[in-house]
């Protein structure tokens, strides 16, 4: 076909373009969302003692943290998602925020009698915290993944990456609901890795589905 | 053939403005004009496969029309299409095999490696696979983006986290004992 041809048939088709990029990424993260916390109630079950736990001063500092990841790697998705456009602020702002967290559960670690030092970053759920929350992101991933496909991300990898710390950090949050662990060193090792896993996942689905 | 990206832009993306409130004629206008653009830009990138330029407008126009949704009047128009050829050229590169990737960027070597056949070229590479991996790693790899894969320093800085300075930086302090450890043997 000459171009010319194919320029004049591009200029026919009248149908409204798609929803812009915020309005798909949003809506796909709300139904990601909705999904996860419903597994939440479901599988895991709400923490019986959520009302002492929601003043907990651990726990206020690791929801605003988490808040802090979302809030950059949205952001982020943002960007990457139009071509032409960089990632920005996006990985120094998630860097520096997890690196936040880390410094602040390694201050508590040291502080920390040795004796209990070892119930410091073990808590009582570590063998299951980083899987349940990377179980939980899957949703999430999988919806997010899903907008970013109508969009135009033009390096799959990372965007893919950035959608699975997206996906990682909200699943945190709603994983939080049940967690009963108030220390920062917990937080700062195992929700760190629990997110680690859904980026690595998000970068590999990434580099293979977000081709246009 | 002197109009300038600035003037480019201003038509462009007035254009664009009034092909999304649903003027047809304007948005064949602005394809038109779109095509040319990035005609000229893959033309300049293919100069040794000038038969697919054409395919690879045709998939280009097609992905400005399907993707038109993700550009944002906070951008360039310009810089939007343009990151959207790149995309579609550095994935027919991609899909053509890295060797054919590698033709080009090589060819800046020429002098150094004396390069002037298909088969040399592909020769030339794999030397250069060893004489990069003498290099420390930063440098290595603000090389091999900038120079091998063909990318900006802007992305490179992005790929590998290094600071746009300290890209130029590698860039040129590899060259450099690139060029006093094998440059002398010429």
């Amino acid at each position: 076909m000459k171009t010319n041809d194919l320029i004049a048939l591009l200029a026919t088709d009248t149908l409204q373009p798609q929803k812009p990029v915020r309005q798909q990424l949003l809506r796909q993260l709300l139904l990601g969302a909705l999904v996860c916390g419903v597994l939440l109630l479901a599988v895991f079950g709400l923490n019986p003692q959520m009302d002492q736990m929601a003043v907990h001063p651990a726990f206020i500092t690791k929801m605003l943290w988490l808040t802090a990841l979302m809030g950059f790697s949205l952001y982020g998705l943002f960007r990457l998602a139009r071509p032409g456009v960089t990632a920005g602020a996006t990985l120094k702002g998630i860097g520096l925020t997890l690196l936040a967290m880390v410094s602040l559960g390694l201050v508590q670690w040291l502080q920390t009698h040795t004796n209990e030092r070892m119930a410091q970053w073990m808590g009582s759920s570590w063998e299951i915290c980083a899987l349940s929350i990377a179980a939980l992101s899957l949703p999430v991933l999988v919806a997010l993944l899903w907008a970013l496909r109508q969009l135009a991300p033009t390096r799959p990898a990372l965007t893919g990456a950035v959608a699975g710390m997206l996906a990682g950090s909200l699943a945190a949050c709603i994983y939080s609901l049940h967690c009963i662990e108030t220390s920062l060193t917990f937080f700062a090792i195992w929700y760190v890795a629990g997110m680690a896993l859904t980026t690595v996942l998000g970068a590999v689905l990434g580099a293979r589905v977000l081709r246009w | 053939m002197s109009e300038s990206l600035f003037n480019i832009e201003a038509a462009l993306h007035a254009l664009w403005v009034q092909a999304l409130q649903g003027d047809a004629a304007s948005y064949q206008q602005a394809l038109t004009s779109m095509s040319g653009h990035v005609r000229r830009f893959l033309q300049k990138r293919m100069q040794s496969q000038l038969s697919d330029v054409e395919d690879l407008v045709q998939e280009t126009l097609m992905a400005i029309h399907q993707k038109r949704h993700t550009y944002q009047s906070d951008q360039p128009l310009t810089a939007w299409m343009y990151a959207i050829a790149r995309y579609k050229w550095v994935d027919h590169l991609r899909a053509h095999g890295r060797r054919e990737g590698l033709h080009d960027d090589i060819d800046d070597w020429s002098e150094t490696l004396a390069v002037d056949s298909e088969e040399e070229a592909s020769d030339a590479h794999k030397d250069l696979e060893v004489v990069l991996a003498d290099l420390p790693a930063r440098q290595r790899e603000a090389i091999e983006h900038t120079r091998l894969m063909g990318l900006s320093i802007t992305e490179t800085a992005e790929r590998t986290g290094q600071s746009e300075a300290s890209v130029k930086v590698n860039i040129h302090r590899g060259l450099k004992t690139l060029m006093a450890k094998w440059g002398a043997k010429a």
